[in-house]
């Protein structure tokens, strides 16, 4: 990948993510009655519905297109499936530009990856998969990987495997979530228990792959330990850009956590009932080390209401911590290694300026911290607390990340050669880091949770759970 | 060669694309009727709770 290229490519990727959320913050309005205006505002969303989730099915696959909504009849997806493939598709068609792409092979391109990633999540969205939290990133992979490791991918459609720049555009989405305010959530306990913990496993499990297990390649021992250590799927996808990893090392990544998140989130609870820890204890241990945001809520329900509630806060308060990571990963690798692909140990220990340190730092980032700062201030600059930004992220950036990243995976898929995943499934040491880490993670997020959730701050997370 | 190579690899595509149809429509839905499994996916539908979610602002 020619340097100076990307250089230029991530500030036409900010722009793109950033138009797309000045637009949606435009298309949602907080209304006032005039009569109390002291009420809480009404939010006005011209874009609810552009972006769909599909629905859950068992047997029939069609299922999954018909929205149920909690009140009212069911209603057809076809709608909002083709807004989110023409909005999609203008946010990608800048990139097809700057990379020169012919209209023609952009469209049939495009098209081809939008049925892929329809596909995709109609696996994910299959009751047995979804419940166990194997997520669509998945089964986009799996569907290049068909296509690429079987017939092959054809000459047209090589230049519309974009994927690295459609992630970076996701990525500058996905900022707006990572909302600072969310940090104090449960005050000091959970920020005790996500954000000192998180980065002592983080940096003492890259330690142990680099030193110990010599793992031969540094990107695939961060992507892994950030996966591990954080939170799981968008965790391996961030740091991955953040340091340039290769396709294969994200792809195999994920692919180990997604397997370890469903094992542990039906051990973990079974651990805390077994032993009689107490719920609040073995909740915050869960929110701390499964990796996997949705498969915590899944965990804690398990034990209760209560259980759901903090293993759900502390794993928010640990999602925040992804915007800081990335932005430590990037200047950290930027300032070690000479190589854009992180593959030059000759550049390991040379003395580094700012200047080439910035020259070599991937920009998107800042577009990823830029947007997580504006929509963290968001609300000191609206009517009402937090409404509008919750409004713009849950119901339409999130939606449509979602799809951008199901759109990359899939051409991640095509482009991969799985001889390369089977190297590192083979070669064992990528396995053992995984799970060296996760333990490592166990015991120390247990001995912090049960020193903030049971000794120091037990009986005030009681009382704020009582009320 | 040619011919024996692409008929090859379109025969590879046909068998992955039948094993996805079959484990999809066949087997998965057999999985999830397991009693385990099935009182575990009724229970996180009740609770409207989405294992699935990859961030935060994913859950309800």
């Amino acid at each position: 990948m020619n340097h100076n290229r990307t250089f230029h490519e991530d500030w036409l990727l900010i722009a793109i993510g950033a138009i797309a959320l000045t637009t949606f913050a435009f298309l949602v309005r907080l209304e006032t009655d005039g009569i109390e205006a002291k009420a809480k505002p009404k939010v006005v969303n011209q874009a609810k519905g552009w972006f769909p989730k599909l629905e859950d099915w068992d047997r029939d696959p069609a299922r999954a297109f018909f929205a149920k909504p909690k009140s009212g009849e069911p209603y057809f997806l076809g709608r909002s499936i083709a807004v989110t493939c023409l909005v999609a598709g203008l946010m990608i068609l800048p990139i097809a530009i700057y990379k020169k792409m012919r209209l023609g092979p952009f469209l049939l391109g495009y098209g081809l990856l939008f049925g892929f990633a329809i596909l995709a999540f109609l696996m994910a969205s299959q009751s047995t998969v979804k419940y166990y939290n194997f997520e669509y990133v998945l089964w986009a992979l799996l569907l290049g990987l068909m296509i690429s490791n079987t017939v092959g991918v054809p000459q047209w459609l090589k230049p519309m495997l974009i994927g690295d720049s459609i992630i970076k555009v996701a990525l500058v989405l996905l900022g707006a979530e990572v909302l600072f305010g969310k940090l104090v959530a449960l005050g000091p306990p959970g920020i005790f228990t996500s954000w000192l913990v998180t980065p002592i496993v983080l940096v003492t499990t890259f330690w142990f792959g680099q030193r110990v297990l010599k793992i031969s390649s540094p990107s695939l021992n961060m992507v892994i330990s950030a996966d591990m250590s954080v939170c799981g799927v968008s965790a391996a996808i961030a740091t991955g850009a953040a340091c340039r990893a290769k396709k294969e090392e994200i792809s195999y990544a994920i692919g180990v956590s997604l397997l370890f998140t469903a094992i542990m989130m039906v051990v973990q609870p079974m651990i805390v009932s077994w032993t009689g820890m107490d719920k609040v204890v073995g909740a915050a241990w869960m929110g701390g080390t499964i990796d996997s945001t949705g498969a915590v809520a899944a965990a804690g329900a398990i034990l209760g209401d209560d259980a759901a509630k903090i293993a759900t806060t502390v794993k928010m308060i640990q999602n925040v911590l992804i915007g800081v990571i990335a932005f430590a990963v990037a200047a950290y690798w930027s300032s070690r290694y000479r190589d854009p692909n992180w593959t030059d140990a000759a550049g390991l220990n040379e003395r580094v300026g700012l200047a080439e340190i910035w020259n070599r730092f991937p920009k998107f980032i800042l577009g990823f911290i830029g947007a997580s700062l504006v929509f963290s201030f968001l609300p000191y600059f609206t009517s009402y607390q937090g409404l509008l930004a919750d409004t713009i992220t849950k119901e339409i950036t999130t939606p449509l990340r979602s799809w951008l990243f199901c759109l990359a995976f899939v051409a991640f898929g095509l482009e991969t050669d799985f001889r390369n995943l089977w190297q590192y499934l083979r070669e064992g040491k990528p396995l053992v880091l995984y799970l060296v880490g996760q333990a490592w993670s166990l015991v120390l997020s247990l001995l912090m949770a049960y020193l903030m959730f049971g000794v120091l701050y037990g009986d005030k997370i009681k009382e704020i759970m009582a009320k | 060669m040619i011919v024996k190579q692409a008929q090859r690899k379109a025969r590879n595509l046909i068998i992955a694309t039948l094993l996805l149809v079959g484990s999809w429509t066949v087997v998965l839905p057999w999985v999830g009727g397991l009693p385990g499994i099935r009182e575990h996916i009724r229970s996180m539908r009740q609770q409207r709770i989405h294992p699935d979610a990859m961030f935060y602002t994913e859950l309800e």
